[in-house]
């Protein structure tokens, strides 16, 4: 399998912290606020429906809402397959930082 | 309660729809709506479109991609599907892929055609405002056209009307062949010499290589050369200045231009300045025609005003006319014929420019055979498509059930036939390369796949892909698309009555459609046949023709007679002024107790009628028993007899109004012989002598040896001692007449190529239905057969369906097939009767190519085992 790309670690990640709350309005905001600029809603559906037909996150349809205009809110949760491959590219992040000197810059 | 101005405008809502992917579209416009109601509640309606239309540009593009990207994998699955459907039926592959392609081939090629016959003239930069003046006289109650027009007509138009710019006057006589034309010891004869006015590089667009176009034409004695010319007699050297010989008269080199692109529709190699025919040296070619209101002998061009309309203008002529040609003509017209026109609608001018006018009809025709084989290959595709639909149930069964709508289908179903086309498109491109040679040499014309109409080739290919792809491809896939899952995956899918009745639809149209081609070929090949063989009312075989362009010729005549007759091969040897097939010209003659007109004349000797064979009716031949025949005899043919009512036509009087009235009377009457092709009627001539040693352009010589090639080199020979440094030319009379059916001869020869795929693909066709409907009836063959059938029976049986089918379309064909043959036929004078027999042979041919195709899936069939049979599915 495939390393994920940053955008799809990115919005895995958030639907992992949202624990069960995550759709599409939440994790824009959690993945904006993480990383300090605002996404697009396109930019975040697009890894959002790629993670989804890899199988690594499945889809529950809430009850439809009136201020979603009659559209049911879908929640995204993380499968195991999802998690492994969250696993997967942690420890490629960890091992690659191994020994890497401090980036820290020198105060002056 | 959500206030009505929270739900997403209309627009926004509609566009978002359409761009977000079918999977996500409901979550992600359900986050639109949550935001945009959540913003206008806080901040108000305002910010909230504000915000929503930021947000919808910054998401299309992500939207967009997200869409084409899973659309690309679904597009990916629809060409694996569809590759592997190529590949499991090879049969039907083959049979579809080469059907297409040999049809888009032959699309290809009359494209390419048709692109040439339509470019002609089209280089010039102000081809949009120039006209020709087209005479058109009213000749024995028929409208005449003639290209030619006197010289003074074009200068003293442009003198009183304002709308015209320039006037060009090009002078190009049909009755000289060719030119001598010498430069220090190098002497050829060249045909394409043209004199015009200096406005011709003005008007026309020939740009110049060497020289300048302001003055290069505009003196006396002055001359442009082509390109090739130049190469030919001056080899490397510079060209301008060099004195070159022209009929004997000295010109002087002043430009070069580029050779004349091969669609204009006069080519000349050798301009020389009109003022050039004041030199003596030209007296004998154009006498007085310069300033003689009465001869009609020079092409005339007009560059007429942006915005000027031509018909407006004719209509101004008719006080000019009246003016200028107040005698012996009185209905007469001028037409303005645009310079795009000239060379697709000038075909029965007489005394035309260019020898190689085509005419619009056979764009029509090649355009017609185009279309049909396109059908033809299509219905192909469609009938196959259709028929393998039992085969494709199960597939779209499938999918439909996996949740694939019908417009998925539809699309994929689409998208297989585009594919299929453009792999038919790959092959079609590269036969058409090939055939493209193989049509050169049998067309004997010189197309050529070149950067020019590149274009137009692949904007038909593209064009025909898509529309074949759709058209071919709609009704398939519509029609596959109905399938019910339950049904077609029960297996007990048959197909429906009413599409069995559509696909033996499309098969009689195909057949139809090929018997129409088969029926129109025959007929053009049986009345060439009939041109090249019909009793003209002289020998043609045997005849050698010597044109005659050089003054020594003429003078040293009786001398090189004498020495040919020598030759006991040689049998007669006759001189005239013009022989069948070549222009004749017209004189003024005034036949007893009728009025003045120009008609048809020929000068001849005593030999020339004998030599001929021409067979006479009435009187006596020109006799050197008679030494005043050369002044005042005249022998006519049959149809003068009959245009002037003469019941006994000799003894009558005849006067000639030449350079002094010739008065004399009829001393024999010939029989009708055709002096022009079959196309025109035999016309009133008058044969008469000219004085001795005067001007003649050809000898005629009656031979009768095996051994022709020892007597040309002997001819040749005689040729040489008498006449050093004249090239010697001759030509066969009976190779010379046929050159007159060029037009036709290429017509028949490509014609029937065309037919001869089109029957091939629509064959093929009917051998793939005819393998698919055996395939679906191999269990009622095994029933048949376990019942007692013979495997004769069953031939029959499968074969009777399609033979019926075609008789059908036999049905269809011969009204359309008689109608469109008889109306070409009409373009022939003389033409063959449309006998039966050609259709009757045509039905036979498609029903013999029917039952071949047929045949050999039936016979596959009747062999089979009734145990297999029985249990196949």
């Amino acid at each position: 399998m495939k390393l994920l790309s940053r955008s799809e670690e990115i919005v895995l990640l958030s639907i992992w912290k949202l624990q069960g709350t995550a759709y599409g309005v939440t994790i824009r905001k959690h993945v904006s606020k993480v990383t300090g600029k605002q996404w697009s809603i396109g930019a975040i559906y697009a890894p959002l429906h790629r993670v989804e037909k890899k199988g690594l996150v499945k889809t529950i349809k809430g009850d439809p809402r009136p201020e979603r205009g009659g559209r049911s809110k879908i929640y995204y949760e993380i499968t195991s397959k999802g998690k492994k491959a969250l696993l997967k590219i942690k420890k490629v992040h960890d091992s690659m930082w191994v020994g890497i000197p401090s980036l820290e810059f020198d105060r002056e | 309660m959500l206030q009505k101005n929270q739900a997403l405008p209309k627009f926004s809502a509609w566009l978002l729809e359409h761009v977000i992917n079918r999977e996500v579209r409901d979550s992600a416009l359900g986050d639109f709506e949550e935001t945009y109601a959540g913003i206008s509640e806080q901040l108000g309606i305002h910010p909230a479109k504000i915000w929503l239309w930021k947000q919808i540009l910054k998401s299309l593009p992500s939207f967009l991609a997200d869409s084409f990207y899973w659309g690309g994998i679904m597009l990916k699955n629809y060409f694996k599907t569809a590759i592997r459907n190529l590949k499991r039926q090879k049969i039907y592959s083959f049979i579809n892929i080469t059907g297409l392609s040999v049809g888009l081939a032959c699309c290809i090629l009359i494209t390419l055609y048709i692109h040439f016959e339509l470019s002609y003239d089209d280089f010039h930069e102000k081809g949009e405002n120039i006209y020709r003046i087209i005479e058109i006289e009213m000749e024995s109650g028929k409208q005449q056209y003639s290209a030619v027009v006197p010289a003074p007509l074009a200068p003293t138009l442009s003198e009183e009307f304002p709308e015209i710019v320039s006037v060009v006057r090009i002078f190009h006589p049909s009755w000289i062949e060719k030119w001598k034309l010498s430069y220090e010891n190098k002497t050829f004869f060249e045909g394409d010499v043209f004199f015009a006015d200096p406005a011709i590089l003005d008007v026309f667009t020939f740009p110049l290589v060497q020289g300048h176009q302001e003055n290069a034409l505009v003196d006396p004695y002055s001359a442009i050369i082509t390109r090739e010319m130049a190469l030919k007699y001056f080899g490397h050297s510079n060209p301008l200045g060099k004195s070159l010989s022209i009929h004997g008269v000295q010109t002087k080199i002043t430009g070069v231009i580029q050779d004349v692109p091969p669609n204009s529709h006069f080519r000349f190699k050798f301009l020389v300045s009109l003022d050039t025919l004041e030199s003596p040296g030209f007296k004998n070619v154009v006498y007085d025609m310069l300033n003689n209101w009465r001869s009609h002998n020079f092409y005339s061009y007009l560059l007429l005003r942006e915005g000027i309309s031509s018909a407006e203008l004719e209509k101004k002529f008719v006080p000019f006319l009246e003016r200028h040609f107040n005698t012996e003509i009185t209905d007469f017209d001028l037409y303005l014929q645009p310079l795009k026109k000239v060379h697709l609608y000038s075909n029965n001018f007489s005394y035309d420019i260019s020898t190689s006018n085509s005419d619009i009809t056979y764009v029509y025709i090649f355009s017609a055979i185009a279309f049909f084989i396109l059908i033809i290959a299509c219905i192909n595709y469609m009938n196959l498509t259709t028929a393998r639909a039992a085969n494709k149930a199960k597939e779209v069964g499938t999918r439909k059930i996996v949740g694939a709508t019908r417009i998925q289908l539809i699309q994929q179903f689409l998208g297989e036939s585009v594919i299929l086309l453009f792999i038919a498109l790959v092959i079609s491109f590269l036969l058409a390369s090939l055939m493209l040679p193989v049509l050169n040499t049998l067309a004997g014309s010189d197309f050529a796949i070149n950067s020019e109409n590149l274009l137009a080739i692949l904007g038909f290919l593209l064009a025909a892909s898509l529309i074949l792809g759709f058209a071919a491809g709609f009704y398939p896939a519509l029609f596959l698309s109905t399938f019910q899952p339950l049904h077609s995956l029960s297996g007990k899918f048959y197909p429906r009555v009413r599409r069995v009745h559509f696909r033996k639809t499309l098969v009689v149209i195909q057949f139809a459609l090929s018997i129409l081609l088969i029926i129109g070929t025959l007929a053009s090949k049986n009345q060439l046949k009939y041109c090249m063989s019909r009793n003209l009312g002289f020998d043609k075989e045997n005849v050698i023709g010597i044109p005659v362009r050089d003054v020594r010729t003429i003078l040293e005549y009786d001398s090189v007679k004498d020495n040919l007759l020598q030759y006991p091969e040689i049998m007669s040897v006759g001189r005239s002024s013009s022989l069948p097939g070549k222009t004749i010209g017209r004189r003024g003659f005034l036949p007893e107790g009728h009025e003045w007109a120009p008609r048809y004349s020929m000068f001849v000797d005593h030999d020339f009628i004998p030599t001929m064979g021409i067979e006479i009716k009435e009187g006596r031949n020109f006799s050197r028993d008679f030494g005043t025949d050369v002044e005042d005899a005249y022998i006519i043919n049959e149809a003068a007899a009959e245009e002037f009512g003469w019941d006994s036509a000799v003894g009558k009087r005849l006067i000639w109004k030449g350079d002094q009235n010739m008065k004399g009377q009829v001393i024999g009457l010939v029989k009708n012989f055709h002096f022009k092709s079959l196309h025109q009627k035999v016309e009133p001539v008058i044969l008469h002598m000219l004085p001795e040693n005067s001007g003649f352009s050809y000898m005629t010589i009656k031979i009768r040896t095996k051994n022709i090639f020892y007597l040309m080199e002997e001819m040749g020979n005689i040729w040489e001692r008498f006449f050093p440094g004249i090239p010697f030319e001759f030509f066969f009379l009976d190779e010379h007449l046929n050159r007159l059916y060029a037009a036709e001869m290429r017509l028949g020869k490509v014609s029937e190529i065309f037919t001869l795929l089109s029957i091939l693909i629509a064959s093929l066709g009917v051998f793939g239905l005819a393998s698919y409907i055996t395939e679906q009836r191999t269990k009622e063959i095994g029933i048949r057969k376990v019942l007692g059938a013979t495997s004769m029976s069953i031939v029959i049986l499968l074969s009777k369906e399609f033979t019926k089918l075609v008789i059908l379309a036999n049905l269809i064909a011969w009204p359309a097939a008689y109608y469109l043959t008889y109306r070409w036929l009409q373009n022939f004078a003389y033409r063959i009767e449309l006998s039966i027999g050609i259709f009757l042979f045509a039905s036979f041919l498609a029903v013999i190519i029917s039952l071949i195709s047929v045949g050999y899936q039936s016979v596959k069939a009747s062999f089979i085992d009734p145990a297999c049979a029985l249990r196949y599915e």
